[in-house]
């Protein structure tokens, strides 16, 4: 390789980097409703996988990302009503993703560029944690977990082709990850948290069982290998789980 | 074709002694040898994040066949520290890190198996009920001058759950620092000297005030994790670490040596005041 060539691979980790970067600070912005358009490619076949199953093709993707933004919209107007004083009077647009958190910070990351530079393949951990209204009101949770995705060169820019967003540890905050979850007292400006419904994946299915003491060991999504183009390497989208790759577990 | 000199390490903390920062003005690669080292510092971190997922995977085996040292000098001196000490060589590495640890994983299954005969004794049933999650960040790497080794520190910030027949769980984040020495071999990074300090244990669901504030290393409990390595010294002392970690910082160098290595030759562990009278 020329040192022009090395320099360009180590730009597209670098850009890989901050596409993930700039993702995981639009989960703290409450951005959902953004993200097809600003990081996702223009392919028929993208896919998100979560715990539950696949959204898949370009509707998938938006009514996965719009379902996520309606939730956001939903829950900010039960704080807006929660609060009359300090919010009472601001817009829809203002209110938007007020007293949520969502902080996702990825590290651990392991990325490998394809030789032909066309596509490339990463994945993160996730350690955060996020909030979430329930009929008591907010409720923080910790969240670990994974990132894998395969990355596409698309009008001179990565964009997320192909992306498994899994969650191995999602359980509220002051409590130990196995104890049945606490219920709190209902609050009256929070009771329409229970008829918040999140869309279903165009493909149901358990593409991973979040923790429990009765759980068989589960391990990460496989780790990326060199290679040279994408046909050589395995896939983090649907189309491998239908190729039986294995793909989700190391 | 040489290039300006490097400004790697330019803003390089205070020195130390036996540091060898003076040189850094007559450093002068060549634009082939800046990329490569700007690949060598990437390729480090992530092989180190590589080790984090094989961790979290408890993939050990695999790891010492894949992310270890191959060299007959390096394997018969490669390390794996913890608090309490090092395991020295590759055998008793493995010996420690994968049949120590299958035991452990062995003595867990056993009550699932008695509490439901249904559920075999085997290897596949290895880590019923358990999560663990082992991350590596905020990265700190240095390569040598001669692009032969190279030094990296992180956090390394997780939690451990162990499940129990009942379905219960004791849960732990965990807390502590990643040392490493790196080492090239036809090429490639190899893993040759890995210290895993651990800083402090909270159990998940308890109270950050609840948790002691001197607990000693024996009581910590994930400190059973460490085993009974072959050098048993001090590596790291929960109750006074931070004072040292200053010290133990990578830091620009030209070429490997053994008191500044993380391995059981180095200095990491000695408080400032015995590393003075060196």
């Amino acid at each position: 390789m020329t040192k022009e060539e090395k320099l360009s691979r180590w730009e597209d980790v670098r850009e890989i980097k901050n596409l993930m970067g700039r993702m995981s600070a639009d989960y703290v912005l409450k951005k959902e409703k953004q993200m097809p358009d600003r990081y996702w490619s223009k392919a028929d076949d993208v896919s998100l996988g979560v715990n539950n199953g696949y959204f898949l093709g370009q509707d998938g993707i938006r009514k996965y990302y719009d379902g996520q933004d309606a939730r956001i919209c939903a829950e900010s107007a039960m704080i807006q009503t929660a609060f009359p004083q300090e919010l009472g009077s601001k817009s829809k647009e203002e209110v938007h993703g007020v007293g949520m958190i969502d902080y996702k910070p990825i590290d651990t990351a392991v990325i490998e560029v394809a030789q032909d530079r066309k596509t490339a393949k990463g994945i993160w951990m996730i350690r955060g944690s996020h909030s979430q209204i329930l009929t008591c009101g907010p409720v923080a949770y910790w969240e670990w977990g994974y990132f894998a995705a395969d990355f596409v060169y698309e009008e001179k820019e990565w964009k997320i082709w192909h992306l498994l967003y899994l969650s191995e540890i999602d359980h509220p905050c002051g409590q130990p990850f196995t104890k049945e979850r606490l219920s709190f007292k209902g609050r009256a400006e929070f009771a329409n948290a229970d008829k918040i419904v999140l869309p279903e994946p165009d493909v149901p299915m358990q593409v991973r069982e979040t923790y429990s003491a009765k759980r068989p060991f589960q391990r990460s999504p496989r780790l990326p290998q060199p290679y040279r183009t994408f046909t050589e390497t395995f896939s983090y989208g649907y189309e491998g789980e239908l190729r039986h790759e294995k793909p989700r577990f190391a | 074709m040489k290039s300006h000199a490097s400004r790697e390490g330019a803003a390089c903390v205070t020195a130390l002694p036996g540091d060898d920062i003076g040189r850094r003005d007559e450093m002068i690669f060549t634009e082939e040898e800046r990329v490569d080292r700007i690949w060598d510092k990437e390729n480090g971190v992530q092989l180190v994040n590589r080790h984090s997922f094989y961790y979290t995977n408890d993939m050990r085996r695999e790891e010492l066949d894949d992310l270890w040292v191959k060299e007959p000098e390096h394997m018969a001196t490669a390390s794996l520290a913890y608090n309490n000490g090092y395991y020295v060589g590759m055998d008793e590495i493995a010996r420690h890190y994968v049949a120590d640890r299958e035991e452990t994983l062995y003595g867990r299954l056993e009550p699932y198996c008695q509490a439901d005969p249904r559920i075999e004794k085997c290897r596949d049933n290895l880590g019923l009920g358990a999560s663990q999650m082992h991350t590596s960040t905020t990265p700190l790497i240095y390569i040598a001058d001669d692009g032969k080794t190279a030094q990296y520190q992180g956090y390394q910030i997780g939690y451990q759950s162990i499940g129990k027949a009942d379905g219960s769980a004791d849960s732990y984040f965990e807390f502590g620092l990643i040392y490493a020495d790196l080492v090239k071999e036809n090429g490639q990074w190899k893993i040759w000297h890995l210290v895993l300090e651990h800083d402090h244990t909270v159990e998940a669901g308890t109270l950050y005030e609840d948790v002691p504030v001197l607990r000693p290393d024996s009581e910590d409990p994930l400190a059973g994790d460490y085993g009974i390595p072959t050098k048993q010294q001090t590596v790291y002392n929960p109750f006074f670490g931070w004072e040292y970690v200053y010290q133990d910082m990578p830091r620009p160098y030209s070429t490997y040596t053994e008191t500044r290595s993380y391995g059981p030759g180095g200095e990491l562990g000695k408080p400032y005041y015995e590393r003075d009278k060196r």
